[in-house]
C-alpha cells in the first residue's frame, strides 16, 4: 500500500472521524413550530444538474401540494450551495411558467406582501447569508399543486484530477434560533429524480457517488457521463393501494454527493470560456488554470497545532473525533511536534506545550482528549488564538482548524478574526464541516493566512477527501501569485487577491475583456521564496456566444470581492450600493437582492422591467445550442505549454533512480571495469 | 572472455524508453493499470514499465538501465532478458494485488532494483570484494527508507513515489541470485560468468 506521511493521518482521520452520526434537519417545507397551520406536501423534487465547460447549472424542479381546504403559503428552505449563483426562479401561473426578476431585497419583499395581502400569486426567493436560501410562495390553493423551479450556477473545481460536485440537502443544525422556530417536513411523496449530465474534453475514467449506491451511472464515452436516481410512488397499475396514507419516496435529509475523476497523466493546462455578443462590445471569460504537478514534497518535520471543536453541535461525533485522532497521532513522525487545543465557552489546551509525537505522548494526549465531553457555546476566536500564541517562531507551524459551526461567544465579528491572523506568520487549514458552518468567515481567514479551507459534507467520500487533504499538506505552495495579461484589453479580474496555490488546486479568474486577439498571460509566484514564471499565448475570441451564463459567474465573483471588501473596511453603504447594482444588473440572488415572481401583467404594472427573462431566454437557447454542438475543447495553451509537468492525480505512483543511486552505480561500474580488465 | 562488447539489448531498451516517451502522445493507454488489464488490456503489463510520466523520471531511469543493462549484458545477454522479465512479473504482481491500491503505475525503477540486485551478485561472485557487500546494504537500506517514509529521498517526479514497486524489484532479484545460485543457469551464461 503506498504509504502516507504520518501527519497527514493525523489530520484526515481527525476530520474524517467528525462526520458524524447525529441526526440533522434538512432541507424541506417549513411549518412554525406550534402552529396550527396545517402542512403542506412535497409532491415531487426532481434536479437536473448539467456540467460542462467548467461550471455546474442545477436546475431544481418542485411541486407542493394542498391537500387542505384553507389556501396556504409555502416556505421551502435549503442550504447555500457552495459558490452558487441563483439567477432564475419561475412559478408556473395559470400554467404558464412566469420568471422572476431580481430586486433589492426590501423592496422585493414589500411587493411581494403587497401580492399577497391582494390575493395574487406571487413568489420570493431570498438568501439568509451564508446559511440557506428561503423561497415563499402564495397562495398554494386548498387542494391544488403549485410548480416552481430554481437555477443556479456553480464553478465546478477539480483538485488533484479530482472533481466533486454537492446537492446539498443537509442542514446543519447550528442554527438553533431558526431550528427552534420551524418544523422542517423534508419528505416527498411522489416523485423524486435527480439526474446528472456530466460532458469534458478531459477522458474521466471514473464516476461514483458513494452514498447513493442506487444511483444509475452510465458512461457515453471518456468524456462524457450520466447519472440517475428516480424513485416514484408505484401506479395503481403497479400494485399500489389506495385509500393509505402517502408514503415518501425520498426524503430530502441527505447531501447528494458525486466524483469523477480525470484520466492520470492529463497535462497541466489553460482553459478560457468567453461570451461576447458582438465584435465592438465587452466580453467576459472564465480563465481556469490546471497547473502541472512540480511543487516539490515538504519532508522536514512541522509544528501542528490542533484546535478542535468541542461545542454541543459536535456532540454525538466526540467518540469518533477520539478515536482519529489517537489513529492518526500513533502514527505521526517523530520530528513532527504537536499539541491540541480544545474550545467551547473557552480554550484550553490539553497537551503540555510542544511535545514530540513519541507513543507515550500520544497517549497521553488521547487520555486527555477523552476526558472531555462536547457542550456549551463556541467561541472560536479564543481558540484561535490560544492556538496562535502557542506557535513556535522558530519552526514551520500550521494550525489545523476543525469546527462544525458558527462563532456565537466571545469575538464573533469576522474583522476581529481577520486581525488576529494577520498578526501571526502561519497557516491556517480549516475543515468545514457539514452545511451551516459559518464558511465566508473560515474561507477568509484561511485567504488571509495563505491556507486553505476545505468543505466537508456529512456525505462526502472519506478516501476521496483524505485524498484530497494528503495531497495539498505534503507539498510546497506557490505563494504570492500574479497574473497578468498583456495584449488584449482586460479588466474587472476578480478574484483580487489570488492568495496561494496549493497541489491540485485550480486557479479560475474571471475578467472583462475589450477586442479580440492574441493575449499572453503570465503567471508569476514564489515556491519557498525561489521566483517561479509561467506563461503562455492565447487568443480571445471576436464573438462568443455559447456561455452567456458567465457574465452571471463574474458577477458573482465580483460580489464576493466586495464581500470581503466590506468585512476588511466594515459597514461601507458605496460598497453595499455596489454589491446590489451588479446583482440586480445581472439577476443574482444575494444578501442584497431578492428575486420575486409576479403575475406577467404585474411586472408591467408595477414598472419592473423583465431584463432577468430576457437573460434566461438567453441561457436557455445557449444551453440547447451546446447540447447540439457536442464537447468541446477549451484548452488554449495547446500551441505553448504553460506547464510542462502533468497535472497532480491520485491513487497512481512511480519511482525513478536518483542521485543517490549514482553512489551506487558509479562504484559498481569501477568494479566491473577492473575485472574486466584481469579478464583481458 | 565474452565477446557480447557492445551492449545492444540495452541500447535497444534505452532507445524504446526514449522513443515511447517522446513518441506516445497519449500515454494513458500504455500505463499500467489493474482494473484495464484484469479487463483485457494486457499490454499494460509491459509498457507500464516503459512509459514514464516525466522527463526527469525518464533521464533517471535511462541512466540507470544504461549502467546496470551493460553491465549485465556483458556478461549475458539472457541473464539481462531473464532479470528484467523476472522484474516484470514480480513488480507487475505486486500491482495487481489488492495491497497496492494503486489505479496507475509507470517507470522501470522497479524493475531497475532486480537488476541492480542481480548485477551486485555478480560482481560479488567476480570480486568478493566488500565494497559490493556494502554497495548492497545501502541500496537496500535506501529502498526500506523510502518505503517508511512513502517519500523519494532526492528524485521528485511528477507522480508520488511507490517505493513497494522497488521491495518487489529487489525480490525479483533475489529469485534471479536463487535460480542461479541453485545451478539453473543456462549453459551460456554459466560459462560467461564463470560461476560454475
Amino acid at each position: 500500500m503506498k504509504p502516507i506521511r504520518p501527519i497527514i493521518l493525523s489530520l484526515i482521520a481527525l476530520f474524517f472521524t467528525t462526520l458524524w452520526s447525529t441526526p440533522n434537519r434538512a432541507a424541506g417545507l417549513m411549518t412554525p413550530t406550534g402552529s396550527d397551520l396545517p402542512q403542506l406536501e412535497i409532491r415531487e423534487h426532481h434536479v437536473n444538474v448539467v456540467i460542462e465547460d467548467g461550471y455546474a447549472i442545477t436546475r431544481v424542479e418542485q411541486v407542493f401540494a394542498n391537500p387542505h381546504a384553507t389556501d396556504l403559503e409555502a416556505i421551502y428552505s435549503f442550504p447555500v450551495p457552495e459558490k452558487a449563483a441563483v439567477g432564475e426562479f419561475t412559478y408556473w401561473i395559470d400554467g404558464l411558467p412566469v420568471t422572476g426578476e431580481v430586486l433589492e431585497k426590501q423592496q422585493a419583499r414589500e411587493i411581494y406582501q403587497q401580492e399577497k395581502q391582494a390575493g395574487r400569486e406571487t413568489a420570493l426567493a431570498e438568501q439568509d447569508s451564508y446559511r440557506t436560501f428561503d423561497i415563499a410562495v402564495y397562495p398554494v390553493r386548498a387542494g391544488q399543486d403549485v410548480r416552481i423551479s430554481l437555477t443556479y450556477i456553480q464553478p465546478v473545481h477539480i483538485d488533484t484530477s479530482i472533481g466533486r460536485y454537492v446537492y446539498p440537502l443537509e442542514e446543519g443544525g447550528v442554527d438553533e434560533q431558526k431550528l427552534s422556530f420551524w418544523t422542517y417536513q423534508d419528505s416527498v411523496e411522489a416523485s423524486f429524480s435527480f439526474n446528472l449530465s456530466f460532458r469534458s474534453s478531459w477522458p474521466i475514467d471514473d464516476f461514483r457517488l458513494p452514498q447513493h449506491p442506487q444511483a444509475n451511472v452510465q458512461k457515453l464515452s471518456d468524456g462524457e457521463w450520466n447519472v440517475s436516481m428516480i424513485s416514484e410512488t408505484p401506479s395503481l397499475e403497479e400494485g399500489a393501494t389506495t385509500g393509505t396514507a402517502p408514503v415518501a419516496v425520498h426524503r430530502l435529509d441527505k447531501d447528494i454527493v458525486v466524483y469523477w475523476r480525470q484520466v492520470q497523466g492529463l497535462p497541466g493546462s489553460v482553459e478560457l470560456v468567453t461570451y461576447k455578443e458582438n465584435p465592438g462590445q465587452r466580453g467576459t471569460f472564465m480563465l481556469t488554470l490546471t497547473p502541472g504537478d512540480d511543487l516539490e514534497p515538504i519532508t522536514r518535520g512541522r509544528d501542528w497545532v490542533f484546535v478542535l471543536d468541542i461545542s454541543g453541535s459536535m456532540e454525538g461525533k466526540f467518540q469518533s473525533l477520539i478515536e482519529g485522532v489517537n489513529r492518526g497521532l500513533a502514527n505521526l513522525n517523530p520530528d513532527d511536534r504537536f499539541r491540541i487545543i480544545l474550545f467551547n465557552n473557552q480554550p484550553r489546551e490539553i497537551t503540555h506545550g510542544f511535545e514530540n509525537a513519541i507513543p507515550e505522548n500520544v497517549q497521553n494526549a488521547i487520555r486527555a482528549l477523552e476526558s472531555n465531553h462536547p457542550n456549551s457555546g463556541t467561541n472560536l476566536f479564543a481558540g484561535l488564538n490560544l492556538g496562535i500564541h502557542s506557535l513556535d517562531a522558530d519552526r514551520s507551524s500550521a494550525l489545523v482548524l476543525v469546527t462544525d459551526g458558527v462563532a456565537n461567544l466571545g469575538y464573533t465579528e469576522k474583522q476581529d478574526f481577520l486581525d488576529l491572523l494577520e498578526q501571526t506568520d502561519v497557516r491556517l487549514f480549516s475543515f468545514v464541516l457539514g452545511n451551516s458552518a459559518n464558511r465566508p468567515l473560515l474561507e477568509s481567514m484561511a485567504r488571509v493566512s495563505n491556507g486553505f479551507a476545505i468543505n466537508v459534507s456529512n456525505s462526502d467520500d472519506i478516501a476521496g477527501k483524505l485524498l484530497e487533504a494528503t495531497s495539498r499538506l505534503t507539498h510546497e505552495a506557490l505563494n504570492d501569485i500574479d497574473l497578468r495579461i498583456a495584449g488584449v484589453k482586460v479588466g474587472d479580474l476578480t478574484p483580487e487577491q489570488f492568495g496561494s496555490l496549493y497541489r491540485g488546486q485550480q486557479l479560475i479568474v474571471f475578467g472583462h475583456y475589450w477586442g479580440s486577439g492574441e493575449a499572453s498571460l503570465s503567471l508569476d509566484g514564489k515556491v519557498s521564496g525561489r521566483y517561479r514564471n509561467y506563461s503562455t499565448v492565447f487568443q480571445f475570441p471576436e464573438v462568443a456566444t455559447l456561455h452567456p451564463e458567465i457574465e452571471r459567474l463574474w458577477a458573482f465573483a465580483k460580489i464576493e470581492d466586495l464581500q470581503n471588501r466590506l468585512d476588511y473596511f466594515g459597514e461601507d453603504a458605496d460598497i453595499e450600493q455596489a454589491i446590489t447594482y451588479v446583482a440586480v444588473e445581472n439577476g443574482l440572488v444575494t444578501d442584497y437582492t431578492s428575486m420575486i415572481v409576479l403575475r406577467e401583467e404585474r411586472f408591467q404594472e408595477l414598472g419592473l422591467k423583465r431584463l432577468n427573462r430576457s437573460r434566461v431566454e438567453k441561457e436557455q437557447l445557449a444551453r440547447q445550442e451546446r447540447m447540439v454542438k457536442g464537447i468541446r475543447n477549451n484548452r488554449v495553451d495547446n500551441s505553448q505549454p504553460m506547464y510542462a509537468e502533468p497535472r497532480a492525480g491520485h491513487g497512481n505512483g512511480g519511482g525513478a533512480f536518483d542521485i543517490w543511486m549514482l553512489l551506487v552505480l558509479l562504484p559498481l561500474m569501477i568494479l566491473h571495469l577492473k575485472a574486466g580488465r584481469r579478464d583481458h | 572472455m565474452t565477446k557480447q562488447r557492445i551492449p545492444i539489448l540495452t541500447i535497444g531498451l534505452v532507445t524504446a524508453l526514449i522513443g515511447l516517451h517522446w513518441l506516445v502522445a497519449d500515454k494513458t493507454q500504455l500505463y499500467f493499470s489493474a482494473k484495464d488489464i484484469w479487463e483485457g488490456e494486457i499490454w499494460r503489463i509491459v509498457s507500464g514499465h516503459f512509459i514514464h510520466a516525466d522527463l526527469q523520471h525518464l533521464l533517471w531511469n535511462c541512466l540507470g538501465l544504461a549502467v546496470l543493462g551493460s553491465l549485465l549484458e556483458y556478461r549475458s545477454r539472457q541473464l539481462l532478458l531473464a532479470a528484467s522479465g523476472t522484474g516484470i512479473v514480480f513488480v507487475s504482481a505486486l500491482l495487481l494485488t489488492p495491497f497496492s491500491q494503486l489505479d496507475y503505475y509507470c517507470g522501470l525503477s522497479g524493475v531497475l532494483n532486480t537488476l541492480l540486485l542481480v548485477a551486485l551478485w555478480l560482481q560479488w561472485k567476480l570480486t568478493r570484494s566488500w565494497w559490493i557487500f556494502i554497495l548492497a546494504c545501502g541500496s537496500i537500506a535506501k529502498v526500506l527508507f523510502e518505503v517508511s517514509q512513502g517519500i523519494s529521498i532526492v528524485t521528485h517526479i511528477s507522480w508520488p513515489p511507490y517505493a513497494w514497486s522497488h521491495v518487489a524489484g529487489l525480490l525479483g532479484g533475489l529469485f534471479i541470485i536463487w535460480i542461479q545460485s541453485r545451478g539453473f543457469q543456462d549453459k551460456h551464461s554459466c560459462r560467461n560468468l564463470k560461476l560454475t
